[in-house]
């Protein structure tokens, strides 16, 4: 299971921007809710794990398949320098269980309060606006 | 309180404090104070002298506790020989005497630590000494008053006595060794220990005779305890001799080792698997929930899939045709799924017409791929003509 310490420095409607930090390599920077999710993908398919059920679709005749498993990254931090990290809006930390059915599966964290599980894309999106 | 009547006064001090004269009993409950109880127990300790009053106030305030220790040692014994004379209607049990007090040398008294020791004398001597030892031991109940120990002489007796039954009980405790006694080993083990629950020589005999019982899980978990608490409380390893046999039981941990070797022996097949695992639709559930509970920890994508065989031809279902068809087809697809799929993929036979299959760390993409390989390879046999592959499939998904 990797996590991710999401830092938000920036959160309304439209505009949601900040930094993703994780163990294995460097902080992932978003600038909407897109970024964040194409971002996020993107790295966990960089990782091997969780493992998407579905492979991305591409334009390319010879299409780059990214979602190999791999059981574990080699880490570039410890899991507690993440905790230094925070953002000046919001910061959460975000468990991707799984990524079924296209989606992700997995918790969110806000400091000491309980964690809360969210079954795909959206229900994290409206857990993290609140 | 009225209870056996003798003219010998029974005095506790092991564990509690009582005693019993006349039928009566006097004890702490009664008493209502640790200095009237130390008082007593000390005039009952040194009851063949007599005692000066300075020495009682030494005993009782030797920690400049009270300003006047002979004013408040006069009230004090006044409320003793009271509380003595209410209990056990008789007067002068303490004597009074010039700057000093004297336990009336009339009364005969018997202490349990006295005969405590008087057992354990007779026991290096007498012919029946492992009786007088077994006698003495028992009469051990705990420590000399435990609730007055912060008494510096209470606290030399607590230690005297202590240290007398542990190394009595050893004694004995090594009889019991060398008689292969080992139940009753253990017993004496435990009851010492609940006295001394620190001295690495009774967790030596505790762990040996667990050991020679087969009680080895006990002894290594009692090892472990053990090695903590003497890290937590004293700072200490475990001594060579307890460590010696920690590794006893180790050795034995390695004979049963050897075993598992066997045993793993048994479970594996027979040379290097190139093809898809078959199994029983009954062993193909356990699989299935067993890749299931795997899905969150490891974080992969497993699809299941259905793969069914019909026939083509305008033949009844019912017809012994159309069911030599179905086996001949599900015999062949059964070949070419486990040549089609990793050997860590699953395959079995759902109903006569159907296989299920299970792939784990396979994308939707992926699993599309080999179907179409499964169906490309079946078109190239025979029995294609005869029937079809329909294909179903979807991923496991971990419910909440």
């Amino acid at each position: 299971m990797m996590p991710l310490r999401v830092c938000v420095n920036e959160i309304d409607e439209i505009t949601f921007s900040g930094c993703i930090y994780n163990l294995v390599q460097d902080p992932i920077q978003f600038q909407n809710y897109q970024e964040f999710i194409v971002e996020t993908d993107k790295f966990l398919d960089a990782c091997g794990h969780p493992q998407s059920s579905i492979d991305k679709r591409s334009m390319k005749e010879n299409k780059e398949i990214t979602n190999r498993y791999q059981f574990d990254g080699k880490k570039v931090r410890s899991m507690d320098s993440l905790k230094e990290y925070s953002g000046s809006k919001d910061t959460f930390d975000l468990y991707i269980h799984t990524r079924s059915r296209g989606d992700w599966q997995g918790e969110i964290i806000r400091g000491d309060k309980p964690s809360e599980p969210f079954s795909n894309i959206l229900e994290l999106m409206i857990k993290i606006i609140r | 309180m009225k209870k056996n009547i003798g003219k010998i006064m029974q005095v506790t001090v092991l564990n509690k404090f009582e005693i019993s004269y006349k039928g009566f009993i006097l004890n702490v409950d009664a008493i209502h104070s640790n200095m009237i109880e130390l008082l007593l127990v000390y005039m009952l300790t040194h009851r063949n002298k007599e005692i000066p009053s300075s020495e009682l106030a030494e005993a009782l305030w030797s920690d400049d506790e009270s300003d006047n220790p002979l004013g408040a040692l006069k009230n004090l014994m006044y409320r003793l020989r009271k509380l003595l004379k209410d209990t056990f209607k008789e007067e002068n049990i303490i004597i009074t005497g010039r700057g000093s007090y004297t336990f009336n040398p009339a009364i005969k008294v018997a202490m349990d630590v006295e005969l405590f020791e008087k057992h354990l004398k007779a026991s290096k001597t007498s012919t029946s000494k492992t009786d007088d030892l077994i006698e003495a031991l028992n009469l051990y109940q705990g420590s000399f008053l435990p609730k007055q120990i912060k008494y510096h002489w209470i606290l030399q007796q607590s230690v005297y006595y202590q240290s007398l039954y542990n190394s009595n009980v050893k004694v004995l405790i090594e009889l019991l060794k060398k008689n292969k006694y080992y139940d009753e080993m253990e017993s004496w083990c435990i009851k010492a220990l609940k006295y001394d629950s620190l001295d690495e020589g009774l967790h030596s005999y505790f762990i040996f005779a667990l050991i020679k019982q087969g009680k080895d899980n006990i002894a290594k978990e009692h090892y472990v305890a053990i090695k903590q608490r003497l890290y937590d409380e004293l700072g200490v390893e475990p001594s060579a001799s307890l460590q010696e046999l920690y590794q006893t039981i180790l050795r034995k941990d390695n004979d049963r080792q050897l075993d598992l070797v066997v045993i793993q022996q048994d479970l594996k097949e027979q040379g290097i698997p190139n093809v898809a695992f078959y199994c029983d639709y009954n062993v193909f559930k356990e699989i299935y929930r067993l890749e299931a509970r795997q899905l969150n920890r490891l974080g992969i994508a497993i699809h299941c899939c259905l793969i069914t065989c019909d026939v083509t031809l305008s033949i009844p279902e019912t017809s012994k045709m159309y069911e030599t068809i179905t086996k001949k087809m599900m015999e062949t697809l059964k070949l070419i799924l486990e040549k089609s799929l990793r050997a860590g993929d699953v395959i079995s036979r759902y109903s006569k017409s159907q296989m299920v299959t299970l792939l784990p760390t396979c994308s939707y993409e992926s699993t599309q791929i080999i179907m179409k390989r499964v169906q490309e390879e079946f078109a190239k046999v025979d029995i294609s003509k005869q029937g079809k592959l329909s294909f179903d499939f979807k991923e496991i998904i971990l419910e909440e």
